[in-house]
């Protein structure tokens, strides 16, 4: 007999077969000796295990259960604690996150220079309490001054960087750091004592009523030098690239 | 009086309260122990097997999910318990069997006034548990769920953790095992 036929059969016997399946399989069965012989056996083999559901009487009790838990100090597993913890967490990081805003909001001069710069003492120090309050074009200016003033800030020298996605020669890369370089200096303070200055912030910082210099880059046709211009106050010159 | 659920009374034993697990004890324990005697027939082990199962559930009540039935939850765990079992007493296998034998003696024989078909029912019986027993641990543990306890197979999916389809296979490869296990015996009580 081939498998299919028999777990059919055995299906039939177990009731787990539809109606109409059960119908039809009958039919087949009618004919077939064989197949009718392995159905009587499976039905047999379902009503002696249906009997054998009766057992014997147990002696189970709930004192037995109870000397086998309480007795010997068993309990049962706590439900994970920080099941109500979440809400207070939650809470926490979400004012945090709104402190954090805040204090990046307003706080620009912390976003650019970084927590430890001195822009931070800045801050702390109140030295400025309106400039957070008022409107910053109108005091860009003023802002730009004064903190000058406080500042000392390290000379920014030019970086001369290949591009990712160009290929450049080092040659020429060489070129144009040079010629970067040339014109970083050729933007250079001279005060009255014929000292050259770096490009610095402080440099602005001239005792009042020093004048300063201004060296060009052209050169005097007559002597060979190189130009310069005398000026009283540096605070409308532009310095740099 | 309405019966109080499994679910509110296994709430109410994660809160502490004992009465309510001893509620549960005495509701399921017969069902637990009739399986349990099927899997390793012997009184004694099924009842060692029935205690363990409910320590076990009573340290685990928190793995328990509502969503399931507590039986087919605790089926689970004596399912497992018995294939334990089953794994450390190969040895006794012989004994087993002969206490199976002895275990017909408190059953009815045959309900007919026929002694001829009493005997041969009688025959076909004890042919069958001894062919019940030498089946392997996952057959008979299928053919004792779906055949004797009548479970159904959404239970004996989650009892066994497969597929409802995966539940109807095995059945129906027990059912065939154990019918090719039965027919050699049948004959050699012939001889």
């Amino acid at each position: 007999m081939n498998k299919k036929l028999e777990e059919q059969l055995a299906k039939m016997a177990f009731g787990d077969m539809s109606p109409e399946e059960t119908a039809r399989l009958e039919q087949i069965v009618a004919g077939d000796r064989e197949a009718t012989r392995v159905l009587n056996e499976y039905r047999d083999m379902r009503t002696d295990l249906l009997a054998m559901s009766q057992v014997p009487e147990h002696q189970l009790s709930t004192d037995r259960l109870r000397h086998a838990i309480l007795n010997q100090g068993l309990k049962p597993a706590s439900r994970p604690q920080f099941g109500w913890l979440w809400i207070p967490t939650m809470a926490a990081t979400l004012a945090f996150g709104i402190m954090f805003l805040r204090n990046a909001r307003h706080s620009p001069l912390e976003q650019i220079a970084g927590a430890g710069s001195p822009v931070a003492s800045l801050e702390s120090t109140g030295g400025m309490p309106e400039l957070d309050r008022a409107p910053r074009l109108q005091n860009a200016f003023a802002f730009a001054d004064a903190s000058a003033q406080i500042l000392s800030v390290a000379p920014i020298e030019p970086t001369v960087v290949a591009h990712p996605r160009r290929r450049m020669s080092a040659d020429r890369l060489a070129a144009l750091r040079d010629a970067v370089n040339q014109e970083f200096e050729n933007n250079l303070i001279v005060n009255a004592s014929g000292g050259v200055v770096a490009n610095q912030p402080e440099s602005r910082s001239q005792p009042s009523g020093a004048p300063i210099v201004l060296i060009d880059t052209t050169k005097d046709s007559a002597t060979g030098a190189q130009k310069a211009t005398e000026v009283d106050s540096g605070s409308n010159v532009v310095v740099g690239g | 009086m309405e019966l109080e659920s499994d679910a509110n009374l296994v709430r109410r034993a994660r809160d502490g309260e004992f009465g309510a697990f001893e509620q549960l004890f005495e509701r399921h324990r017969t069902l637990v122990y009739r399986f349990a005697y099927q899997m390793v027939p012997r009184r004694d082990d099924a009842e060692d097997i029935v205690q363990e199962a409910f320590v076990r559930a009573y340290q685990n009540l928190d793995r328990y999910r509502t969503e399931a039935k507590f039986t087919t939850w605790l089926l689970r765990i004596v399912t497992n318990l018995c294939t334990d079992q089953a794994r450390m007493s190969q040895r006794r296998t012989a004994l087993e069997q002969q206490e199976a034998q002895g275990a017909l003696d408190w059953m009815t024989i045959g309900t007919t006034d026929d002694p001829v078909q009493n005997l041969e029912e009688d025959r076909r019986k004890v042919a069958l548990r001894k062919a019940l027993q030498a089946l392997p641990n996952h057959h008979r543990t299928v053919i004792i769920l779906r055949d004797i306890e009548e479970r159904e197979y959404t239970d004996i999916a989650q009892i066994l953790g497969c597929t409802i389809g995966g539940a109807k296979l095995r059945v129906l490869r027990a059912r065939r095992a154990l019918k090719d296990r039965i027919a050699p015996l049948l004959g050699e009580d012939e001889k």
